[in-house]
């Protein structure tokens, strides 16, 4: 508890831990969320428009996917997000084929194969080429070249309304394999890509119903919250962790390496004194959140200890993972390596992986998980047992690191693991 | 000028070489997140702005690192050779190798097809200097390297989760604009004499 105490307080004492705060606070501040810049109200019938959802109905996905999917190939240029920003795809003649076969299977037409080596768009079947105003455009050659639109390109393919959801869906399933994953035609982004559908009056207020009830109204707004610190704490504990360590280096590495003390206790310590210091901003946000919300809503309206849930449930698990990355890499190399490799995470992470994941839901050990907006109980519902598990398996991934920091502080007391490429501090500048 | 050229090769031996990998390492892992064949005019943007501005925090932040120690500092100060001149020649390689490393980058991009011109290295450039100019100040002022790396990924996180207007530094991605790299090119250029000022006050100080 002593040591606890020690490490906490330098931590404190700390500039770096001052900056994370300022941070941390101000990052919220300019995402909206402290103070909320929102309120829960009830939905007013007659309303324009009560938003859009994601829906699962074949009749309107299907056409639309198909046919986005023949443009693409068309122009062989794929749109893709396999690591959550866009990348454009292009597929060798073999992958070609194999999407031509695709697009045959989709298409009322038979495509040829010539049409399937050249990409070149079926044409209509008359023999004559009309060509648009705006169509023409000069290359810096002199030659001309012809831009199709859309729609023209859409001419040469007709869907086949025929074809069932389940074959659709294996078409589906083996574009997107051809095409590397992540792209829009996985079934997941099919539904939110191409079958978005107008959220009624009646839905909004059973949304609306389910945030007072199951929530009591802060739930919603801690979720909101939860979100966009999730994406501050998935980064920033990892320089106080990387400052610690460093600091160690330069004067006390040899004395400390000499005491009585166990390693483990030394890092359990330096790991809670440092998860202390970075989750001390968030709980007071979390306080006065509260304080905010109880004013707006009423005391008796709101679950004033559902910020706090939130904060331990969804927030310290990240916090966790971001701190022991920081601890283990800086404990073996030395080095600040621990920021670079925290950084690549999260930004893998905050990208997304395939879009939807981007704004809700969460993968397995997804870092930070999203829920982007206020309300949307249902959908938090639906996806709540992946969030305990993935919460879980962030914690585990955290203890492993701090289990692995034990074993490398370890070895080093001991004289082992010095790594001639990490022992850049015993080599300074001879100028 | 033997001493110049004494300085760069210790500089290079001693203190840039994992900087430089670490550089490497980013331009490897950018088309492996991005991509980098036949992008368009618009979406060149992403890889562009979102990881080579990181150029100038691997390059520039590290500059003071080495007499970060109080020992070190100790040493060089009885030195006869400026201190400030050694720093001086340490920015200038690590401006050099920022922007060898954003030609080589950009030249790359357009033989793979994507839709770069000339103007995007400079575009690029004034982000990794505003960057990289943040990350050295924040070093000198504070005497450690690692908040100098902290207060550039700060800036970047707030700036892509919500655009800072004028000092943005994602117009490119945002509107296809690169009117405003000027802005901060100034900035960075600013922070670095900066640093270099702070670094002079506190090396006389002791």
């Amino acid at each position: 508890m002593t040591l606890y105490r020690k490490e906490l307080l330098r931590v404190l004492k700390s500039t770096i831990f001052f900056l994370a705060a300022v941070g941390i606070i101000l990052f919220a501040n300019t995402q909206g969320v402290f103070p909320p810049h929102s309120t829960i109200t009830k939905p007013l019938p007659g309303a324009e428009s009560y938003g859009t959802k994601a829906s699962d109905n074949p009749d309107l996905i299907m056409p639309e996917a198909a046919e986005s999917l023949f443009v693409q190939y068309s122009a062989n240029q794929y749109i893709a997000y396999p690591n959550g920003f866009i990348k454009y795809v292009r597929l060798n003649q073999s992958d070609r084929e194999k999407m031509g076969e695709i697009i045959a299977a989709l298409s009322e037409d038979v495509i040829s194969e010539d049409v399937q080596e050249s990409g070149d768009i079926p044409a209509a079947n008359d023999k004559t080429l009309q060509i648009g105003e705006g169509s023409l455009q000069p290359n810096d050659d002199g030659s001309f070249q012809i831009i199709k639109s859309e729609e023209e390109i859409l001419t040469g393919f007709h869907f086949n309304t025929a074809i069932t959801w389940e074959h659709f869906l294996a078409l589906m399933v083996q574009a997107d394999d051809l095409l590397g994953g992540g792209s829009d035609f996985s079934e997941k982004w099919m539904s939110h890509r191409f079958g978005q559908i107008p959220v009624t009056y009646d839905e909004a207020l059973a949304d609306y119903e389910l945030t007072v009830s199951y929530d009591k109204l802060t739930g919603a707004h801690a979720r909101l919250f939860s979100d966009y610190m999730g994406i501050i704490l998935g980064l920033l504990p990892v320089f106080p962790a990387v400052f610690l360590c460093l600091s160690d280096r330069k004067n006390i590495t040899s004395m400390l390496y000499t005491r009585r003390i166990s390693s483990t206790r030394f890092i359990l310590a330096r790991f809670l004194a440092l998860l202390t210091a970075v989750m001390l901003p968030v709980l007071i946000m979390c306080a006065v959140l509260t304080g905010i919300h109880a004013a707006d809503y009423g005391l008796g309206n709101i679950d004033i200890l559902v910020y706090f849930k939130y904060a331990f449930f969804w927030m310290l698990p990240t916090a966790m993972a971001s701190t022991a990355v920081g601890l283990f890499f800086t404990t073996l190399t030395n080095t600040p390596a621990a920021i670079a490799v925290q950084l690549v995470w999260w930004f893998v992470d905050t990208a997304g992986g395939s879009g939807v994941y981007s704004f809700f839901g969460v993968r397995p050990l997804q870092l930070i998980p999203r829920h982007n907006t206020l309300g949307e109980t249902q959908t938090f519902l639906d996806y709540l047992p992946d969030l305990i598990q993935n919460r879980i398996g962030i914690t585990l991934t955290a203890v492993l690191l701090v289990t692995f920091t034990i074993f490398v502080y370890n070895a080093k007391r001991r004289g082992l693991l010095y790594v001639s490429v990490f022992k850049r501090d015993k080599v300074q500048s001879a100028v | 000028m033997f001493l110049y050229l004494s300085a760069i090769k210790y500089n290079l031996r001693f203190n840039l070489l994992p900087h430089i990998a670490a550089a490497l390492g980013l331009m490897l892992l950018t088309p492996v997140l991005f991509g980098i064949t036949a992008l368009d005019a618009m979406t060149v943007a992403y890889p562009l702005e979102l990881s080579l501005p990181f150029l100038g925090v691997i390059l520039l932040t590290p500059v003071y690192t080495p007499e970060q120690d109080p020992g070190i500092s100790d040493t060089v100060r009885v030195r006869k050779t400026p201190y400030l001149l050694i720093c001086g020649i340490r920015i200038i390689i690590a401006l050099v190798l920022m922007l060898l490393f954003i030609c080589g980058f950009v030249l790359l991009m357009a033989a793979l097809e994507s839709e770069v011109s000339i103007a995007h290295i400079p575009a690029v450039y004034a982000n990794a200097i505003f960057l990289g100019g943040l990350g050295i100040l924040a070093s000198a002022i504070s005497g450690h390297a690692v908040v100098g790396y902290m207060i550039p990924v700060l800036y970047f996180v707030m700036d892509l989760m919500g655009s800072l207007g004028t000092f943005t530094m994602f117009s490119m991605m945002r509107n296809g604009q690169m009117n405003g790299k000027w802005v901060l090119f100034v900035i960075g250029v600013c922070c670095i004499a900066a640093s270099i000022w702070i670094r002079n006050i506190a090396t006389e100080r002791k």
